[in-house]
C-alpha cells in the first residue's frame, strides 16, 4: 500500500526541510490565504498537533487544510493523497472507508456558537513498559486503525510515536491493546 | 479514464499548494484540545447506547470517567454499524456541556422569564393546566412532543393526555418528517413500518435512492451501501432526485427529475413492467389487490380543512388503463427524466437476477401527495413480487431517532393509541383495560394533527401547550403564523428543553430538562429495532427526565394512581405496562432484561428470536405457514396496489416567484441545530446557513459564491448567503436552503400545505423570487 520508500523520503525530504508539517492536499489557492510563520524543520507530525485535531482520543480529526468545498471532494478524492502519503499527508489507517466527510469535516470557522466545557482524559503516557525494556501496549482502541504504519510510520508519522522498527510488521505480535487497568481476579466460587 | 484525470488534477493541485507552503505558508489550525481529566485511559467505563441524533440508530460505546461522559467510540457489537459512526455519533456527548444548558425552571412573571425552583414551577404547570380545562374545556390543553422523546416519554405523555385526562390533543413533531410513511404502509399493508431491515443492504444489488441525500442524512447507512459496492462491483446505486447532491456523485447513476413528479415516474415504471411483460404474475395474484382513492384531494392549505379518503376496489384490467397516461414518453415531458431512463429504471426493478432496494425519506414523506408516493413505490416492488424477502425491500427510512419507537409505535398522535386507533372500540378498551381508567375517558374521536393544532393555538380554541424535546418555533412551516399565534394573549406555553431556542424565547415556563444518557430510556430506529440505554452520568443542576416531568404534573393533578412508580425503577415499570400493549405476535417487543443486554432487539420478538423479514413465513412466526407470503395487515391478507394519479404541488413557481425553494439538513447539524451547533467541531463546519444556487442562475442573476440573496415567497423573504456548487446543486430554477440555523429562519417562506391523508407538510416545495443584494 505504502508508496516505495525512497520515493517517500525524497518528497518527504524537501517538505519537510521546509517547514511543512501536514497534509497538503487541498488546493492551492486557498493555502495562499493563511499566513503563519514557517516553524523550525520538523520530521513529520509531533504528538500536540496530532491531539489539537481531535476531540478527545480516538476522535476523528478534523481536516486541518482548507478543501475544495464542492460536492464531488469526497469520495476516493481524500485518499488520492492519504491513502498513500502523497505530499506527506498522513496516511488513514482505514482507506477502507469511502465516505470520508461522513466522519472527517472541515473547519471553516474558529469562532463557536457557545462555549463548551468540555473535558476528556488526558492523553496516554508515552513508552510506558511493563517491564524494563518490554514491549509497550496500546493505549488506544485498534478498531479503525488497523493499519499501524499509518501513524506509527512513514514521513508523515507521528514524531514522538514513530516505531523504531517498521521492518517487523506483525505489530500485535508484541504490543496488545489495554482493555482495561484492573488486574485479574479470580471470580472463585461463592 | 475520467477517473484518472481527477487523480492526476487532484495531486498536481495538492503538489502545487505543497510549493505555496514551502513558501512559510503552511496552515497551522488549532482544533479544540480539551482541559485534561486526570484518569488513566484504561479507567474508563464504556457503556452502550444508541446514538442521540438519526434514525439509522447506530450503536455507541461511551466512555465515562469522573462522572462525565469523555469519549464515544462505535460499538462494535451492534449490528447497524458494526463500528462505525459519522461526526455527529462521534461528537454527539459534547451536545452535554455547552455552557448555556439549561439548568433551572424559568417562569414569566411580569413579561420577564424568573429563575424559578423547579418544584414550584411544576406547581405553576399542573394549576394553569386544571385551571384551563376548567375555563376552557380538555380540549384546549395540548402536548407537542417528538421522534426523539423515548419510548417511556412518549408512552407518559400518551397516557396523561388521553388516559388522565381524557383528550386526544396529543401531537409530535414526527407527524412533520414520517406521517405519510405511516399512512404509507396502513393503506398498502395495513401496518406500520418496514417489512424488512438493514440486513437487505448485505443482500441486495440494487440500491434505487428516491428523494433523499443518503450520503448526508443517513450517513452510517450509505457507506454500509459503498462498502457493498466495493466488495461486488456487480452493485449499482441509483440516485433519483432534484438536486445533485454527494449521494448523487457517489452513485452510478444521478437521475434528476422535476419536483413533485416523482408520482408519474412510479407510475411509468410500472407501466414499462406490465408492458415488458415482467410482472411475477403468481406473487400478484396470490398477494395482491387493487385500489383507488378520491382524486384531486386539496392541499389543507384552509383552516379546518377535512379530508376523508373513500377507498374502492379495482382490478388489474382497470390499473393497466390507469398506467396508460404514464408511457415513458408522456412521462418524459411531466418529469423531466428521459424515457430511457424510465425504461433503465423498470428494468432493474424487473430483472429477476437482482434484487432490489428502494430508499426513502423527506423526500417521498414531507410532499403534499406524499402518503400515494409511498403507494407507487410499493406498486413497483408488489408487480415484481420483489418484497419482505432478504434484498428485496422497499425501504422507508426515518429521520429521528425514536420516530419509530415512540412516535409510531406508542402512537402519541392526535388519532392513536398505544396500540391502535382512538376510533376503534377495541383498541380504546384495550387501553382503558391497561390503564385502569374508564373507557369512556378516552376520546373516540381525533382532534387536531400537528399543523391544525397550532392553527387552533393561534385561533384561542387551544389555550395551553406544553413543547417537549422539540423546536417548533423554528421548525413550523409558515413559521410566522404560528409564531404569532402562539405569542398571543391567553396563551400559555411550557417548554422542556436543554438550552435556550426560539421556541423557549416565547415559553411562560421554561423547563430544564435531562438529555439522552442523563437519564434511563429506549429509542426505535427505522428497522424496528428497539434500543436501551441506561442512565449514565447526573444531568446538570436540577434538570429532570421529561418522562418524570409529566409524572409530575401529572400527579399533581391529581392522577397519582396512573402513575405510581419509584423513580428508581420507573423505566422498568413503564415498559412491563407499555409492553402489554403490544403482546402479540405481530408486534412482541423483547423484555427489559434482553434490552439491558443487548445492542437492540427488532421487533416482533416472539419466542427469543428476533423477526427480521415481515409477511414471510420463512421468517415471520405471525405469517401464515403455506407457500409465499402473508399480508396479515389486511383483512383480506393481501397488499395493496393503489391507483394514484399524480397531481401538481400547492404551489409551483410563476413569473412573480419563479423558483421552486427546497429545504433540508445537513450531514453536520441535527434538526434545528440547538445541540450540534453547541458541538465545536460541527458549528466549525458549518456555521452558518446559506442558499444554494445552480451555477447558471447564479451567473444570470449575477451572483458569486458568498454575495447576499434575498429569497421572497408569499409568505416572507430572507437574505442569506449564496453557495454555488459546494455541498449540492439545485437544478436550475431551483434553491435550497437548510433550515438549522435560527438566526435565518426559512420556514418564514415555507408553506403550511400538506398531505390531506397524512397531515404531514411539503417542506420541499414552495415558489420564491431570488435577488441579489
Ligand atoms: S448515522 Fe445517525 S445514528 Fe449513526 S452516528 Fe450518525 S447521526 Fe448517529
Amino acid at each position: 500500500m505504502l508508496l516505495s520508500l525512497s520515493k517517500f523520503s525524497l518528497v518527504f525530504a524537501v517538505t519537510a526541510a521546509l517547514g511543512l508539517d501536514q497534509a497538503a492536499c487541498g488546493l492551492a489557492r486557498a493555502l495562499a490565504t493563511q499566513k503563519k510563520p514557517a516553524t523550525a524543520p520538523v520530521t513529520g507530525r509531533d504528538l500536540k498537533s496530532y491531539y489539537s485535531r481531535r476531540a478527545f482520543l480516538g476522535a476523528p480529526p478534523v481536516i486541518a487544510h482548507e478543501i475544495d468545498p464542492d460536492m464531488q471532494s469526497d469520495l476516493g478524492d481524500c485518499l488520492v493523497c492519504h491513502e498513500s502519503g502523497e505530499g506527506d499527508a498522513p496516511v488513514t489507517p482505514h482507506p477502507q472507508f469511502l465516505s470520508c466527510r461522513q466522519c472527517h469535516v472541515p473547519m471553516n470557522q474558529e469562532k463557536l456558537f457557545k462555549d463548551i466545557d468540555w473535558k476528556s482524559v488526558s492523553p496516554p503516557k508515552l513508552h510506558k513498559r511493563m517491564l524494563p525494556g518490554s514491549p509497550p501496549p496500546m493505549p488506544h482502541q485498534l478498531r479503525g486503525r488497523e493499519s499501524c504504519l499509518a501513524c506509527h510510520d512513514g514521513p508523515a508519522a507521528v514524531r514522538e510515536i514513530r516505531t523504531p522498527h517498521p521492518e517487523r510488521t506483525s505489530c500485535p505480535q508484541c504490543h496488545v491493546e489495554v482493555e482495561t487497568e484492573k488486574a485479574w481476579e479470580r471470580s472463585g466460587e461463592s | 479514464m475520467k477517473k484518472m484525470n481527477r487523480r492526476e488534477f487532484l495531486k498536481k493541485m495538492a503538489a502545487a499548494s505543497a510549493v505555496t507552503a514551502a513558501a512559510g505558508l503552511s496552515p497551522e489550525i488549532s482544533f479544540a484540545g480539551w482541559s485534561p481529566l486526570k484518569v488513566l485511559p484504561g479507567q474508563v467505563k464504556w457503556k452502550k447506547t444508541p446514538c442521540r441524533f438519526c434514525g439509522v440508530g447506530c450503536g455507541l460505546l461511551v466512555g465515562i470517567a469522573k462522572g462525565r461522559a469523555v469519549a464515544v467510540k462505535g460499538d462494535p457489537a451492534s449490528p447497524v454499524n458494526r463500528g462505525l459512526c459519522c461526526v455527529k455519533g462521534y461528537h454527539s456527548i459534547q451536545a452535554l456541556y455547552g455552557k448555556d444548558r439549561l439548568t433551572y425552571a424559568w417562569v414569566r412573571k411580569n413579561g420577564k422569564l424568573v429563575k424559578t425552583p423547579i418544584q414550584e414551577a411544576l406547581n405553576i404547570i399542573a394549576r394553569k393546566m386544571q385551571e384551563t380545562i376548567q375555563s376552557h374545556g380538555k380540549d384546549s390543553v395540548a402536548m407537542y412532543g417528538s421522534g426523539q422523546w423515548t419510548i417511556p416519554d412518549g408512552y407518559v405523555a400518551s397516557k396523561f393526555m388521553k388516559g388522565a385526562i381524557g383528550t386526544n390533543n396529543i401531537e409530535a413533531n414526527a407527524r412533520l418528517c414520517m406521517a405519510s410513511a405511516v399512512t404509507g404502509f396502513m393503506t398498502s399493508f395495513g401496518a406500520d413500518e418496514p417489512m424488512g431491515c438493514y440486513e437487505d443492504i448485505d443482500h441486495a444489488d440494487v440500491f434505487i435512492i428516491w428523494g433523499n441525500n443518503m450520503a448526508e442524512m443517513h450517513p452510517v447507512l450509505f457507506s454500509r451501501l459503498l462498502e457493498k459496492r466495493a466488495k461486488n462491483p456487480n452493485v449499482k446505486i441509483i440516485d433519483l432526485s432534484t438536486r445533485t447532491t454527494r449521494t448523487s456523485i457517489a452513485s452510478d447513476k444521478s437521475i434528476l427529475f422535476k419536483p413533485q413528479t416523482d408520482l408519474a415516474i412510479a407510475n411509468a415504471i410500472c407501466h414499462e413492467i406490465v408492458k415488458n411483460g415482467r410482472v411475477n404474475s403468481t406473487f400478484l395474484q396470490k398477494h395482491c389487490s387493487f385500489k383507488k382513492g378520491k382524486t384531486q384531494i386539496g392541499y389543507g392549505l384552509e383552516d379546518k380543512f377535512k379530508f376523508q379518503d373513500s377507498p374502492e376496489d379495482s382490478s388489474f384490467e382497470e390499473y393497466k388503463s390507469f398506467l396508460e397516461d404514464y408511457a415513458p414518453e408522456k412521462a418524459e415531458k411531466l418529469t423531466g427524466v428521459s424515457a430511457e431512463e424510465i425504461r433503465f429504471l423498470a428494468s432493474l426493478y424487473g430483472d429477476p437476477a437482482r434484487k432490489v432496494m428502494s430508499l426513502w425519506c423527506m423526500g417521498m414523506n414531507q410532499h403534499t401527495r406524499g402518503t400515494w408516493v409511498n403507494n407507487l413505490v410499493y406498486n413497483i416492488h408488489l408487480l415484481v413480487g420483489k418484497i419482505s424477502t432478504p434484498g428485496n425491500s422497499p425501504f422507508s427510512l426515518t429521520g429521528q431517532p425514536s420516530a419509530c419507537g415512540t412516535v409510531r409505535e406508542v402512537g402519541t398522535l392526535t388519532n392513536r393509541l398505544p396500540h391502535g386507533v382512538v376510533t376503534d372500540e377495541g383498541a380504546r378498551k384495550l387501553a382503558a383495560e391497561i390503564w385502569k381508567v374508564p373507557v369512556e375517558r378516552i376520546p373516540a374521536k381525533p382532534t387536531f394533527h400537528t399543523v391544525e393544532m397550532f392553527r387552533a393555538l393561534d385561533r384561542g380554541e387551544i389555550r395551553f401547550m406544553w413543547i417537549q424535546v422539540s423546536n417548533p418555533m423554528v421548525s413550523m412551516p409558515n413559521l410566522r403564523r404560528y409564531r404569532d399565534g402562539a405569542k398571543k394573549e391567553g396563551r400559555f406555553i411550557v417548554v422542556s428543553d436543554v438550552y435556550p431556542t426560539p421556541t423557549t424565547d416565547i415559553a411562560d415556563v421554561i423547563l430544564p430538562s435531562a438529555m439522552w444518557i442523563e437519564r434511563e430510556g429506549m429509542f426505535g430506529n427505522s428497522e424496528r429495532r428497539t434500543q436501551h440505554f441506561e442512565k449514565m452520568i447526573d444531568p446538570p443542576g436540577q434538570a429532570m427526565s421529561d418522562t418524570w416531568q409529566i409524572i409530575e404534573v401529572a400527579r399533581r393533578m391529581g392522577f397519582k394512581e396512573l402513575f405510581p412508580w419509584d423513580e428508581k425503577t420507573h423505566i422498568e415499570q413503564i415498559w412491563n405496562e407499555y409492553t402489554r400493549f403490544h403482546a402479540n405476535s405481530k408486534h412482541a417487543l423483547a423484555s427489559y432484561d434482553e434490552l439491558k443486554k443487548s445492542t437492540g432487539v427488532i421487533w416482533p420478538y416472539v419466542n427469543g428470536k428476533e423477526t427480521k423479514w415481515r409477511y414471510n413465513p420463512k421468517f415471520d412466526p405471525a405469517a401464515k405457514q403455506g407457500d409465499g407470503f402473508d399480508f396479515y395487515g389486511t383483512t383480506n391478507h393481501r397488499a395493496c396496489i393503489w391507483l394514484r394519479p399524480f397531481e401538481p404541488a400547492a404551489e409551483s413557481p410563476n413569473e412573480a416567484f419563479p423558483f421552486w425553494l427546497n429545504t433540508g439538513r445537513v450531514l453536520e447539524h441535527w434538526h434545528t441545530g440547538s445541540l450540534t451547533r453547541r458541538i465545536p467541531i460541527l458549528h466549525r463546519a458549518v456555521p452558518k446557513s446559506y442558499v444554494e444556487l445552480h451555477p447558471q442562475d447564479a451567473k444570470r442573476l449575477g451572483i458569486k459564491n458568498g454575495n447576499r440573496v434575498k429569497l421572497t415567497s408569499r409568505r416572507g423573504s430572507l437574505a442569506l448567503s449564496a453557495s454555488v456548487n459546494k455541498k449540492g446543486r439545485p437544478a436550475e430554477g431551483q434553491v435550497f436552503v437548510p433550515f438549522f440555523d435560527e438566526d435565518y429562519l426559512i420556514n418564514e417562506l415555507t408553506l403550511d400545505a400538506y398531505c390531506p391523508i397524512s397531515a404531514q407538510p411539503d417542506y420541499k416545495k414552495c415558489a420564491v423570487r431570488v435577488e441579489s443584494v
